[in-house]
């Protein structure tokens, strides 16, 4: 009998895009890290690698789940070099041969932990929930953040990401891939960033009447971003900040902000609406990243509209 | 005959896989031990790797010298289905002890629903062998598990456990659900002298601590022990990540990693 630290490990390759990677051939460019250390340095991954499936993985003939645990360990021991060498080749390539190989998934962890939990809390909390009053009624909770996000949050729990650059809203996914370099660490950052001050915006709107409107937000694709259509049109239309929209609304709003001659979205309607929420949101004593996202977010919504493949392009 | 034969180990498994069972197990048989070995190891599908198990008249020396964790990923493909009885007998004690480190732990902490499907699991043993495995499992975690699925009732519940004479078709006993009925059912079938230190470990009979406050001391000290016995066959194989190191964070603000600078920087 014995514990085998490779069976559960069995023909794992490292990523060769990983800063681990290419730490480990640059080492062995400059003479560093020959083909026994290179060996050695794979083993003690595939090491804790092992150890960590051993920890988390209730079912060991789940592959996927091992996969899973593998790519964690090699993520995170990637992460946490990139950050210790604070990404310079040289640096890591000795930073590698003098510390325990658990010493950067240790760092690697802790950068993404703090991640990971805003992800979760995000996830879970960032909804607006129907007031007690209204639980006879079996209404639904209106989320803040659409499907393409929600698929991003989700899929960072398994430590990966859907997204390749910082978006103000994501509007469509790329399939889940291990985020394995720092770069991805600060987009993800930045995207977990930008949702959250959307929630700070959404927060900070009159949503005495919000379960009311009809058909109800809570099956719109992007809840939010009806929501700001709604106010938007309104706001033009009747200067008044509502959030049910009609039919004939939208159709006057669309004829006073959208300019058919040249394809695009008047100035003078589009700065009133925006210098609009940014006082709002002033005057709510509103965070500057929480304005500075907001009116960023109602100008994408704006430009949604004048987007072909958007639903807002097909609402309009 | 087979010390003539290269073995090359994955395309043997596959050849065995695909012939008549008949053919495959004379082929298999006629291979050494420790190309068996050789070959069940190279197959990393559990399912393959557990017919393979199969082609030996009794397979106890191959899973008793075969990887633990790949022994119970051949496991944990057939638990739930009261299917896992026909290879849990090959286990030694000592085996079954290191599965059960593994398999009943998730971060460092009792998994309730893992214990519970594994003693489901081993209540499908022959009593014998059901006898020799919760010889092997902390009596202090199994008290743990059912001290909220098992109640006493009246007030001559704890003299008759005092007494001994107490067994779970007993009506001063009553059980929340029909798995911790069986659990304990199985538990005196297969050894009453067991059965009736368990319901004096759950009911705090004879301790001096109330029952909530001694069963989790009493799991905090099994899962410490646990922990031990882990960290050292760890260390026997080679590998000195514990669990602890691996949850453990960093203070990222005064990182201080050491250098390795070049042998002959200076010359």
């Amino acid at each position: 009998m014995q514990t085998s630290k490779f069976s559960l490990v069995a023909d794992t390759v490292i990523d060769g895009q990983s800063f681990l990677a290419r730490t480990m051939l640059h080492g062995d460019s400059l003479g560093r890290i020959d083909s026994e250390k290179s060996e050695a340095l794979s083993e003690d991954v595939a090491a804790l690698a092992h150890k960590l499936i051993t920890m988390k993985v209730a079912d060991l003939s789940n592959e996927s789940e091992l996969r899973e645990q593998i790519q964690v360990a090699f993520a995170l021991t990637s992460l946490g070099l990139e950050y210790g060498s604070k990404g310079n080749l040289d640096k890591a390539v000795k930073v590698l041969l003098a510390n325990p190989i658990v010493k950067f998934f240790q760092i690697g962890n802790t950068l993404t932990d703090k991640l990971l939990k805003k992800a979760s809390h995000i996830l879970e909390h960032a909804v607006i929930e129907p007031d007690e009053s209204l639980s006879h009624l079996d209404i639904d909770s209106i989320r803040i953040y659409n499907h393409a996000e929600a698929k991003f949050l989700d899929a960072l729990a398994a430590y990966n990401s859907t997204i390749t650059t910082a978006q103000v809203t994501i509007k469509n996914n790329h399939p889940p891939r291990a985020f394995t370099n720092l770069s991805d660490m600060e987009i993800i950052r930045q995207q977990l960033d930008h949702i959250e001050a959307r929630w700070g915006y959404v927060q900070a709107l009159p949503l005495e009447d919000i379960f009311t409107i009809d058909p109800p937000l809570s099956i719109a694709v992007d809840p939010i971003q009806t929501l700001t259509l709604s106010l938007m049109a309104n706001l033009t239309v009747y200067f008044q900040p509502d959030l049910q929209l009609e039919a004939d609304t939208l159709s006057d709003f669309r004829d006073i902000i959208y300019d058919e001659s040249s394809g695009e979205i008047r100035e003078a309607p589009r700065q009133r609406l925006l210098n609009w929420i940014e006082n709002y949101l002033e005057q709510d004593n509103q965070a500057d990243d929480v304005i500075k996202y907001t009116v960023a977010y109602w100008d994408a919504c704006l430009q949604e509209m004048i987007d072909p493949d958007s639903n807002l392009g097909l609402l309009l | 005959m087979s010390n003539q034969k290269l073995v090359i180990p994955q395309s043997e498994a596959k050849k065995l896989l695909s012939l008549p069972t008949r053919e495959a197990e004379q082929l298999f048989q006629s291979y050494e031990k420790a190309e068996q070995l050789e070959i069940i190891r190279a197959t990393r599908n559990p399912k393959q790797r557990e017919e393979l198990y199969y082609l030996v008249p009794d397979c106890t020396e191959l899973i008793q010298d075969s990887p633990t964790e790949d022994v119970l990923q051949v496991l944990d493909t057939l638990l739930g289905t009261g299917l896992a009885c026909g290879l849990l007998p090959c286990l030694s004690n000592e085996q079954f002890e290191e599965i059960i480190d593994i398999a009943i732990w998730r971060d460092g902490k009792l998994d309730e629903k893992s214990l519970s499907l594994w003693l489901f699991e081993l209540s499908e043993c022959e009593r014998d062998d059901l006898s020799r495995f919760l010889g092997q499992i902390d009596l202090r975690i199994l008290a743990g598990l059912l001290k909220d699925r098992v109640k006493l009732k009246g007030a001559l519940g704890a003299m008759l456990i005092d007494e001994g004479v107490i067994d779970p078709s007993s009506p001063s006993i009553e059980c929340k659900d029909d798995q911790a009925k069986a659990i304990l059912n199985a538990i005196w079938e297969a050894d009453g002298d067991l059965f009736n230190r368990l319901m004096r470990d759950i009911f705090a009979i004879d301790k001096e601590a109330g029952v909530d406050e001694g069963l989790v001391s009493a799991l905090e000290k099994a899962s410490a022990e646990r922990a031990e016995r882990v960290k050292a066959r760890d260390s026997e194989a080679g590998i000195n990540v514990t669990e602890s190191d691996l949850k453990q964070h960093v203070d990222l603000d005064s990182l201080e990693l050491a250098e390795d600078e070049e042998e002959n920087a200076d010359e």
